[in-house]
């Protein structure tokens, strides 16, 4: 099956267009990244916040300074912040769910 | 009473069309509709969208039926004193409203139809038609109208032009327009103040409603005052080509208008462009940065950009790349310049401005939603509301450090997460379904990768060095090809000829002082490079990195920087923590093993590992260099043959296109040899895939053997 469209399925909509559906997710992969941002940074420590910022990339570093930068900063989450994963999960189901609440939709699947 | 819009016996000239029905008026009118329309759209609370529709349909009908009554009151047309009268206009301005004729239609006609005129110009024909053709008719007495005001700048210029020779109109002609030309420019002013306010009502959040009703006041004054202006410019034209129109033949006198008309359409298409730029610019954000990450496909900004890391920069990804933090950077900049502004440059769009735009696009028609489209304008919009909500409370966030680096945070956390999650399979356009669609249970968790919360481990990465380049590396000689150049770079011969495939096409890329490619194409298809046009220029800097830089790519190290290029690691602290059990397998750990391979049908999956780190724990954790054939053969205990399969897997991961991220974050090329790149804790997910890279047969021997 293809279930490129899942989630825009689970909601009801069976017959979006593949463009839609695209830009759609583009969309909710953008408010996750900033709802699960805003999450993880909040649980930080000063202390750890302070670590992290100079490991953040910036627009003056090349590309390759800012892949390895990236790479301290997965790493640095990693051992910082070893349940951020459930962090990701929960707010992905938290956003299934409000959508669901906007749709009305049923979702047939456990959040 | 005065005439009505059926009276056939009319006045003689424009100016003698009642202020009511003259086209400008009309103008105003649907421009305070739209205004009425955005309002309420910006009103209205996000609820059903059916309802929303509905609710907005009522207060608009009568919100316009309000606006009209007022209009006619200012142009002296009483539904008291002449109600006949009033219905009639009322009629003629209903069915000419917004809601009836989008601006698309009334400004430019039907966009299918090539012939078709607008339906403002269809208008205006018509209402000057009832009251041109009776200029020897007698008139009947209306309302007081006052004169049509004549714009000053141009009255002059444009003063009867019969007595004059053809020569002297023209110059007449060309001071006209050289004074229209003037005040267009002194609109700017106007034009830009009317950006900057819509740029700061934008700027507003949703919640924000003092704030917002004060910017919306503000930005309507603005936006009134330029359509002033606009309006103004608009007749100054339509009166130079009434005057001097007949200087040319008729065909031209067509073009010259339709030249007039489209200009002015130009000017105001161009305001949606200089009214993004003014926002871009608003705020001190930097104006190229944030382009490129609203031009990004969002999805590079988490997968590629974040997720994959350093592989996809050096496989040709660099741009998504580079642009993903960018928008790291981006993020840093939010508590200083404001999350709504981030949100109106990158194109996202909340509730209302969805509303806005769809209406400012596609005219009031546009917001009639088929019943079709409603529920994907519901989601739209919800995930609108999400994003300025989202951006609300990072904008709001107690501690200013936290709110700068969320977006940076969110985007490693969600793109490593999804990363980790499907490996195997991670095309960006099945997210939605594999990984946010599909059941929670059945996706890898990200924390199992993460080594046990009781391990005190830290890895300080040293500052990347920047890249120096000997003297003689920069020397350059008549004849000289690329294998010269990598010889001075002191390049291994053996990496050569596979370095220069690759580089060869890219130094045509680079540019020497007098703007020539460094790089060109030779007749023969081969790649070559020229001779700088200055003694003393020497190879160009970017050439020497962009070869030291698809070394490194290639062979995993950099010849230009300390060390190769390896990562230094100042603290090793966590390569071996002192509480890790490094014990042989036992009796029972094979049990287990057995148990879980007989359960997975022979395979190892991630949840198997994560049931029993007891077990795996002891084959998980590895040090930092440490060479992949090694720990197959050592840790493993495969045979060498096996342990080649095992590096084939591992070797085909990191040379996939795009590169799996999964692998490329636990192994890199350093020699030649695969090795683990940092240290620590293999994830299970690649732990149990370098596993099932072996035969059955030889795990079941394995797991027999221990």
């Amino acid at each position: 099956m293809d279930n490129t469209r899942s989630l825009l399925q689970e909601l009801g909509y069976t017959n979006i267009p593949a463009e839609q559906a695209a830009e759609l997710e583009e969309r909710a992969l953008e408010v996750l990244q900033m709802r699960i941002g805003l999450r993880l940074s909040q649980d930080m420590t000063d202390e750890q916040l302070d670590q992290l910022e100079p490991l953040m990339p910036t627009a003056e570093d090349n590309e390759d300074e800012m892949a390895r930068k990236q790479q301290d900063v997965y790493a640095w989450l990693q051992q910082n912040h070893p349940n951020y994963g459930q962090a990701v999960s929960e707010e992905i189901a938290k956003m299934k769910q409000d959508l669901a609440g906007v749709t009305g939709a049923e979702l047939s699947t456990a959040l | 009473m005065s005439e009505k819009l059926s009276t056939p016996e009319m006045k003689t000239s424009t100016s003698d069309i009642p202020k009511a029905l003259q086209i400008e008026e009309i103008d105003k009118l649907r421009t305070d509709q739209s205004l009425l329309e955005g309002r309420l759209v910006m009103e209205a609370p996000f609820d059903d969208p059916v309802v929303e529709d509905q609710k907005r349909a009522e207060a608009r009908s009568e919100g316009f039926k309000d606006l009209i009554e007022a209009y006619l009151k200012k142009h002296d047309i009483d539904k008291d004193d002449d109600p006949e009268e009033f219905k009639e206009y009322s009629e003629f301005l209903r069915e000419h409203s917004v809601d009836v004729i989008s601006d698309s239609m009334w400004e430019n006609g039907n966009s299918d139809d090539d012939a078709s005129i607008s339906e403002r110009a269809k208008t205006s024909r018509e209402i000057a038609a009832k009251y041109s053709s009776a200029s020897t008719k007698e008139t009947q007495p209306g309302p007081s109208i006052p004169p049509q005001p004549t714009p000053p700048a141009t009255q002059a210029s444009l003063s009867p032009t019969e007595t004059l020779s053809l020569d002297e109109r023209l110059e007449k002609q060309n001071e006209a327009l050289a004074k229209i030309k003037e005040f267009e420019d002194a609109m700017q002013g106007d034009r830009q103040a009317r950006h900057a306010a819509f740029a700061a009502r934008m700027a507003v959040g949703t919640l924000a409603f003092r704030k917002r009703k004060k910017r919306q006041g503000e930005f309507e004054a603005a936006e009134s005052v330029y359509q002033e202006k606009l309006r103004e410019l608009e007749l100054r034209r339509i009166e130079l080509a009434e005057t001097y129109g007949s200087l040319k033949k008729d065909s031209e006198n067509e073009a010259f208008i339709r030249g007039l008309e489209t200009r002015t359409n130009k000017l105001k298409a161009e305001d949606f462009e200089a009214q993004r730029e003014h926002m871009l610019k608003q705020g001190g954000l930097k104006a190229k940065l944030l382009e490129k990450y609203a031009n990004m496909d969002s999805r590079k900004k988490i997968l590629l950009g974040v997720a994959a890391g350093t592989v996809l920069a050096a496989s040709g990804v660099g741009i998504g790349v580079a642009a993903a933090w960018a928008g790291g950077a981006v993020g840093t900049l939010i508590g200083g310049a404001g999350a709504g502004l981030l949100a109106t440059a990158k194109g996202y769009r909340t509730h209302a401005t969805v509303m806005s735009r769809m209406f400012r696009e596609g005219g009031p028609e546009a917001l009639k939603l088929d019943r079709s489209q409603t529920r994907e304008r519901a989601l739209e919009a919800a995930l609108g509301n999400m994003r300025s909500q989202a951006e609300k409370d990072i904008k709001s966030a107690d501690r200013t450090k936290a709110a700068a680096l969320a977006l940076g945070v969110g985007s490693v956390a969600l793109g490593s997460w999804i990363s980790y999650g499907h490996f195997l399979d991670d095309r960006p356009s099945e997210l939605l379904g594999g990984k946010i669609g599909g059941a929670i249970e059945d996706m890898n968790m990200p924390e199992a990768t993460a080594p046990p919360a009781e391990l005190d481990w830290k890895i300080e990465v040293a500052p990347t060095p920047e890249m120096e380049f000997s003297p003689e590396a920069s020397k350059i000689f008549a004849g000289d090809g690329g294998y010269d150049l990598f010889n001075r770079m002191d390049i291994p011969q053996e990496h050569w000829g596979q370095l220069w495939d690759k580089v060869g096409p890219d130094l045509a890329n680079v540019k020497m002082s007098n703007g020539v490619p460094f790089g060109y194409e030779m007749p023969n298809g081969e790649w070559g490079v020229r001779m700088p046009p200055v003694v003393g220029e020497g190879v160009p800097k970017e050439a020497l990195e962009m070869i030291a830089n698809k070394h490194q790519e290639l062979f995993g190290s950099n010849p230009a920087l300390p060390n190769g290029g390896a990562v230094e690691v100042v603290s090793e602290q966590h390569l071996l923590p002192p509480t890790l059990d490094h014990s042989p397998l036992t009796a029972s750990d094979v049990d287990v093993l057995q148990e879980a391979l007989k359960e997975g049908n022979m395979s190892l999956d991630a949840s198997a590992i994560n049931a029993h780190p007891e077990v795996f724990n002891k084959l998980s954790f590895v040090g930092k260099g440490l060479d992949l054939h090694t720990y197959a053969t050592e840790a493993l205990g495969l045979p060498d043959r096996w342990a080649s399969d095992v590096e084939e897997l591992v070797k085909k991961q990191l040379e996939a296109t795009p590169p799996n991220s999964s692998f490329t974050s636990v192994f890199e090329r350093a020699n030649g040899e695969i090795v683990f790149r940092g240290g620590g804790k293999i994830p299970p997910e690649v732990l149990a895939q370098l596993f099932n890279s072996v035969p059955p047969a030889v795990r079941i021997e394995f797991a027999l053997a221990g």
